[in-house]
């Protein structure tokens, strides 16, 4: 009986479907979410709709389609056809002052600028969209995810694919097994994990972790960076840092805070350039095989303990520019001479103060005046 | 066999690595010719080169190695320059002669050369490097930027002052080269098969990629895609290799990769780069319903079935 029923109920639907160019019975009004559930197809979603309502065409007979209204929604579902010969397109076309709710089980979606909220999900396909005022939560098993502008909090994630997006007013939050995430000025947070590589242009504070691949921050308020074998690099941080890669270099051009970086291979440059001498400026800096470069402000006063495990044949291990005041006597050892240099140099800077460890199993130490 | 002749001697050996000018070259050859001593010497020495030679044949030394081992020699030679009064000292003049020491620092500088060159370019170990040392070159042979490790001491004689080391040298290595030349493609498979470095790994794919005509590259590609742990390395692989997704060995890959890779978008990546180069192909239509028909993700499902579809 009830099986009888969802019969007659989808012949009904179908007929409604195609006696019409394109569903549109529902209004439209400003904040109203659409929603989309469908079962098969790739979803194009033009957003330049003048008319309060949304038109909606899928060029596929197979696939039939049920449009509910309701306070504040919009919502048009579809059934799961068993068989499906060529392609299956859904064309939307609505005004951009709305919300969108978007999930396709399979197929690629296609947004244009949106001034609400979107949600946009699809098992497998790409997902691409234009500039969104509001928040975005755009999900893929596989494939692209291609963004504009997104004005609040955002979060991107696709089992495969890479992820684009443009600059986010809110908090970002990023994850790609296997994919590269590209993203610009982020105004909050970001956390970001990815298969490969991943950029940020600017952001407030950053964790970043990937499996392979660089790690590029331009500008952080703090940044905490993983790689499993890439390298780490950040033309500024204006707080603490710390970063670990397996295989690859650390580069901060400008650091303010303190910093801990270490690699397995590769070498270590962190510039210290602090907006206050007084707060916390530690270091740690540990390199395995690489070399380690480090550049300080004159009057930083600071505790270094600068060692080379492993020294490299008849070159200068440790190279600083400030004059040497060890913390300790030599008690009774040769000076440096052709046959033996220090491997291991402890001295105060200013009378010493901020701890900055600085250690590389194989590679040289250079300590330069900023 | 006088003074002269151990000159020429010593000279035999830059001859064969034709490192002799041209004047010296000609003096050289003429006094082979005069002197039955020097020549048997001269047979004796070719003899040994043209064993190593036979041994070494694919051996091609570049030629900004070789500029840099002569540059070395150069070096060499302005030391002994800067220190030859000490030399006509009348107690060093039998020991150390100018030749003797020229001698010891180009054959030190060509085994280094050679040597780290081979051990680049093949992945067999390369025997170790056999060094000499006079009291007068400060191990010239060892780069200032090599480490050395296991250092052991193997003879000393108190009675000459003789003593033998053994060890290890390593120094950074960086080298420049088109993506055709073997040696550098050997490095990038090398890099591939670093299974602490998944990063190193995603690098090689990336260049690799760029040339993956090549049917080795596509066999490292191949490789990538269906070994490597690393969901990025994969991926990558599959990018590199889906416009040639309609040749056997590579649909065959991407088939394993539809049947075995846990992850999602990579079988996604895979039944894209399939469907998109092997239109209407009834048996691989039937291949792919046999492969996903288990496959949990509804994507993958959906484009084998308009796939099936379109072969109909």
């Amino acid at each position: 009986m009830i099986r009888a029923l969802r019969t007659l109920r989808r012949s009904a639907l179908l007929a409604l479907a195609f006696s019409m160019p394109g569903l549109a019975k529902c209004p439209i009004s400003d904040g109203t979410t659409l929603v989309v559930r469908a079962a098969v197809g790739d979803l194009y979603v033009d957003t330049t709709g003048r008319e309060p309502v949304a038109e909606i065409q899928v060029e596929n007979n197979a696939v039939q389609i049920q449009e509910t209204c309701g306070k504040g929604v919009v919502e048009f579902t579809s059934n799961g056809p068993d068989s499906i010969r060529g392609t299956v397109a859904w064309r939307i076309v609505t005004p951009k002052a709305v919300n969108l709710d978007l999930v396709t089980m399979a197929g690629s979606i296609n947004v244009g600028d949106v001034d609400g909220d979107v949600v946009l999900r699809t098992a497998g396909g790409s997902v691409t969209a234009g500039h969104i005022k509001g928040k975005a939560a755009i999900i893929t098993q596989g494939g692209l995810i291609k963004s504009g502008n997104i004005g609040g909090d955002a979060e991107l994630r696709s089992q495969g694919g890479t992820l684009e997006v443009g600059d986010i007013g809110g908090n970002a939050e990023f994850h790609t097994t296997a994919g590269v995430i590209r993203a610009g000025n982020i105004a909050g947070s970001v956390t970001a994990d990815a298969g490969r590589a991943i950029s940020i242009i600017k952001a407030g504070e950053v964790k970043a972790t990937t499996n392979a691949g660089d790690i590029s921050i331009g500008d952080a308020a703090r940044i905490n960076a993983k790689s499993g074998g890439g390298n780490i690099t950040s033309r500024r941080v204006r707080g603490p840092f710390q970063g670990h890669t397996e295989s690859g270099d650390i580069r901060l051009d400008s650091a303010a805070s303190w910093v801990e970086a270490s690699t397995r291979a590769g070498n270590i440059f962190v510039r210290l350039v602090p907006d206050n001498l007084d707060g916390d400026l530690h270091m740690d800096l540990q390199a395995g095989v690489g070399d380690v470069t480090v550049y300080l402000p004159q009057r930083l006063r600071a505790s270094i303990d600068a060692t080379v495990q492993r020294p490299a044949f008849q070159a200068q291990q440790i190279i600083s520019e400030f004059p040497s005041v060890p913390t300790r006597p030599p008690q009774g050892l040769i000076p440096n001479n052709k046959f033996y240099s220090g491997t291991h140099s402890e001295s105060l800077l200013n009378g010493g103060g901020n701890k900055i460890v600085l250690h590389t199993a194989l590679g040289k130490i250079t300590i330069r005046k900023n | 066999m006088n003074v002269n002749c151990k000159d020429y001697q010593h000279q035999i050996t830059l001859l064969l690595y034709n490192e002799l000018d041209e004047r010296t070259r000609g003096e050289l050859e003429l006094h082979l010719r005069e002197c039955g001593v020097c020549k048997d010497a001269f047979e004796s020495e070719r003899a040994m080169h043209s064993v190593l030679a036979e041994d070494t044949p694919s051996w091609d030394v570049p030629s900004d190695l070789l500029l840099e081992s002569r540059k070395a020699l150069a070096d060499a030679l302005d030391r002994m320059e800067n220190k030859r009064s000490w030399w006509r000292m009348p107690a060093f003049s039998v020991v150390f002669t100018p030749m003797r020491l020229l001698e010891s620092a180009a054959l030190i500088t060509m085994g280094l050369a050679l040597g780290v060159y081979v051990s680049n370019q093949q992945a067999r170990v390369a025997p170790p490097v056999a060094l000499n040392s006079s009291a007068n070159s400060q191990s010239p042979a060892i780069p200032r930027n090599g480490t050395i490790s296991n250092l052991q001491v193997i003879n000393a004689d108190p009675s000459t002052g003789q003593v033998e080391l053994a060890g290890e040298v390593s120094q950074p290595l960086r080298f420049h080269g088109k993506i055709e030349d073997d040696t550098v493609r050997q490095l990038l498979f090398s890099a591939l098969r670093d299974a602490n470095n998944p990063g190193s790994r995603l690098k090689a794919v990336e260049v690799l990629s760029q040339k993956p005509t090549d049917e080795s590259i596509e066999e490292a590609l191949i490789n990538a895609l269906v070994y490597d742990d690393d969901p990025g390395v994969r991926m990558r692989a599959v990018e590199g290799l889906k416009t040639f997704a309609n040749e056997q060995h590579v649909r065959a890959a991407f088939m394993h990769t539809l049947q075995n890779d846990e992850n999602a978008g990579i079988r996604i990546a895979a039944i894209d780069a399939l469907l998109a180069r092997n239109a209407k192909d009834p048996e691989l239509a039937q291949k792919l319903t046999e492969a996903t028909k288990k496959d949990d993700n509804p994507y993958i499902r959906t484009k084998v079935l308009q796939f099936v579809g379109s072969t109909k």
